[in-house]
């Protein structure tokens, strides 16, 4: 079963929103800007940091629905509530399949460029 | 829009058109009446004052009398000033003079609109509407956000509507641009404000500016907030925003939220 990780439409409108001129440069920036929040994610559930936890999902999750990345957005999300609450514990395995559906998703941004 | 001078009636005509207004426009206030009486309907009627067959002012009790135009807004444009406008029979919604400035024309229908619902009936636009946004309606702008994504995102919509935002990444930054921009004379009109940031977040930020300054020196607050829970909104609300935007940014939302900003040099008018 192949499924797009980027939803067409909303990546569509997106690029009809900034430009064709532009949209390489944003999608580049979220190429930059994740591999650093997956470390923040890393770094706050090894010093039990539930604030920074949140902090940096909510970006990804942020980021990610921008892109059209929704189901990476979805996972964000669920970190995000877990960091909420204060829990972290059980967390770091939800993190390892976030970073494999993000590699999945930047090869999928790839070829939409 | 009904306005005997050909000249006048088309340079309000191409303002109107280029913010996305659908028009039209004749030099006869009879031709005026019979698209109304024939069951034509609008949102906003602007009539010149001085029309030889008929004034404004008669045109305007002709379409209040006619079946289901209660709610078109009637907007007077003349050449004198109040004087005439003492003795109108007619109740106008607004009241714009020539000559006009298209800022004026701009705030003038916002400020009709704001409360009103309408359909929108969408065309083809023949230029994006957005590119004139910040010609007609000059703001400065301060962009709070942490997120280099977002930040790039909501500065490039703001340049596509002819906006140079000024960038604070968190709530305490965002406090320091408004206190250093107040205090040199050039303050923000609006604060663009995310709610989720590092050290100082928007909610925080946002109450610390509005105890800190009286409303008419303080920049209108729009938040912007990817939670969609009415309690996130109340939240935003109780700490004094003015207004929110959803996340992910759509221009339509940007447009919108920004058009409804009173810039700071209108606010000490009554």
């Amino acid at each position: 079963m192949s499924e797009n990780l980027i939803d067409r439409k909303t990546f569509d409108d997106l690029k009809k929103m900034v430009g064709e001129d532009f949209i390489g440069e944003l999608v580049d920036t979220y190429f930059e800007d994740s591999p650093l929040l997956m470390a923040e994610l890393h770094k706050a559930l090894d010093e039990g940091d539930a604030g920074a936890f949140r902090r940096a999902a909510h970006s990804l999750k942020s980021n990610s629905a921008s892109l059209g990345a929704s189901s990476l957005a979805a996972m964000a999300k669920e970190l995000e509530d877990r960091g909420r609450d204060g829990q972290l514990e059980a967390a770091e395995p939800k993190v390892r399949e976030l970073e494999t559906a993000y590699e999945k998703a930047a090869e999928e941004l790839k070829t939409l460029l | 829009m009904v306005d005997d001078n050909a000249t006048n009636r088309r340079i309000l005509v191409a303002q109107a058109r280029n913010w996305g207004l659908l028009t039209r426009e004749t030099a006869s206030p009879e031709e005026a009446l019979q698209w109304i009486q024939g069951g034509d309907s609008f949102d906003l009627a602007i009539l010149d004052m001085q029309m030889p067959s008929m004034t404004g002012e008669e045109l305007a009790m002709a379409i209040q009398e006619s079946e289901g135009t209660d709610s078109v807004l009637l907007i007077l444009y003349s050449s004198l000033g109040g004087r005439e406008e003492a003795r109108s029979q007619v109740d106008f919604d607004a009241h714009l003079t020539k000559p006009l400035r298209p800022s004026q024309l701009f705030d003038t229908l916002m400020d009709l609109v704001a409360d009103r619902e309408a359909e929108v009936i969408r065309e083809e636009p023949e230029r994006p509407p957005e590119a004139l946004l910040a010609q007609y309606h000059p703001l400065r702008i301060l962009l709070a956000e942490d997120n280099a994504v977002n930040q790039k995102l909501a500065l490039r919509l703001l340049e596509k509507m002819g906006y140079r935002a000024d960038v604070a990444a968190n709530g305490l930054e965002a406090i320091d641009a408004v206190d250093r921009a107040i205090s040199v004379g050039a303050p923000y009109d609006v604060v663009l404000m995310d709610i989720q940031m590092p050290e100082m977040d928007g909610l925080e930020a946002t109450r610390s500016i509005v105890s800190n300054w009286p409303e008419e020196e303080r920049p209108s607050i729009i938040a912007m907030t990817a939670n969609v829970m009415e309690g996130d909104r109340e939240g935003a609300v109780a700490a004094g925003m003015d207004d929110y935007v959803a996340k992910p940014i759509r221009v339509e939302e940007l447009i919108g939220a920004l058009s409804r900003v009173t810039p700071l040099r209108e606010k000490g008018d009554v």
